[in-house]
């Protein structure tokens, strides 16, 4: 999404939302990856969605919005997000609407997809948002941009994480 | 299953973008909830704690502003310069928790700004929060002395002796406190720390 027009309080809003419309995917993507059951892919994709929010009034419009939008999505999984669910506040949404905006296939899930979620919640933090980054065929330009690693190192723990994934997918083949 | 597989299943995983007027409406609901992660989280729990101390200051203060003919005003004083002191303290807190985190920044970065942040934030929390403990005590000795109040009715101890007893006291308090205060700050945020220390380890890895 490229804005010409500067960000102001008028458009802001409307800027906000084309840019969650067009980027949702990603949100969704980081849930899927840091989150197991519904209700926490569901809180977690409100939560980031409030983060790029937050973040918005600064979002300098020559980057790239979906390499920003992948920021504030791994930052909120990664550093941020809480583990217990104690004082969650889900905001209530009508059916349509939840329809529209969370994923409610878990149930279809194919077995490859299942088999793939197993091996890679066998992984790291860090080590997930390299896979998913990989599995989005991001460059390594690109890698580096949102994780903030070298190059080089990138590319080094990438093939060891390529390495673990396999030996993590024959494992759960062979079950 | 081989990697390439996984791009595959990842990209048919995918889900469709939502479009219509009614999402749009959901997601700036959704944006404008209030956000409960960790540091919201710290940043509500000060607030709260300001609201108690000035509240509780202020009932104080006024009250032996008008209690005994005003006689022991000074007390309301004492209450104001303690709770002032407070007041700086949380300002700092404050100012810590706001600059902690970078979510639009890259994650490394970010997560090197939480783990020096909240470095610093644990230091000023139990350094200030044990500061805080000898400097009310002997504020309180001080506006005993001033008043006249024997602290120790029941013993004979000249000034000296009563000032070391109580200097002693409130050693002990402090050095208790002091190791209550480590050991409940770094329940909190421990292993919080550890976490962020051990994930800036993995992506600082030596090749």
């Amino acid at each position: 999404m490229q804005h010409i027009t500067p960000l102001t309080t008028d458009n802001i809003q409307q800027y906000f939302l084309d840019a969650i419309r067009q980027h949702n995917g990603i949100i969704h993507k980081v849930c899927r990856l840091y989150c197991h059951s519904a209700e926490d892919r569901q809180d977690m994709f409100q939560e980031i969605v409030a983060q790029v929010w937050k973040s918005f009034p600064g979002f300098r419009q020559e980057a790239k919005i979906s390499t920003w939008i992948y920021r504030i999505a791994l930052n909120t999984a990664i550093s941020d997000f809480r583990k217990n669910k104690g004082k969650i506040k889900t905001i209530i949404l009508n059916p349509h609407e939840i329809q529209s905006i969370y994923d409610y296939e878990d149930e279809k899930q194919n077995e490859k997809l299942q088999l793939m979620q197993q091996a890679i919640d066998r992984l790291s933090d860090v080590e997930k948002a390299l896979i998913m980054l990989y599995l989005e065929n991001k460059s390594y330009e690109d890698m580096e941009e949102i994780l903030g690693m070298s190059q080089g190192n990138l590319r080094v723990k990438m093939n060891r994480i390529k390495e673990k994934l396999r030996k993590n997918i024959a494992h759960y083949e062979k079950e | 299953m081989e990697l390439e597989l996984l791009k595959t299943i990842w990209e048919e995983a995918d889900i469709k973008p939502f479009n219509n007027i009614a999402s749009g409406d959901a997601i700036l609901k959704m944006s404008k909830r209030p956000t409960l992660n960790m540091i919201e989280r710290m940043r509500r729990n000060l607030q709260i704690e300001v609201i108690i101390v000035v509240v509780c200051v202020t009932v104080i203060a006024l009250f032996y502003f008008s209690a005994f003919n005003g006689q022991l005003q000074e007390i309301s004083w004492m209450y104001i310069f303690l709770a002032t002191v407070f007041l700086f303290y949380y300002y700092r807190k404050n100012k810590l928790l706001i600059r902690i985190q970078c979510p639009a920044c890259n994650v490394k970065s970010n997560l090197e700004l939480q783990l020096n942040t909240l470095e610093k934030y644990i230091r000023l929390y139990l350094t200030g929060g044990i500061i805080l403990v000898p400097a009310v005590l002997f504020s309180f000795y001080l506006l005993a002395y001033y008043k006249h109040i024997i602290l120790f009715p029941f013993t004979n101890l000249s000034f000296i002796a009563g000032l070391l007893t109580y200097t002693a006291i409130v050693a002990i308090i402090t050095a208790v406190l002091f190791f209550l205060h480590r050991w409940y700050i770094y329940k909190l945020y421990g292993r919080h720390i550890q976490r962020l220390k051990s994930m800036l380890n993995e992506m600082r890895e030596v090749i």
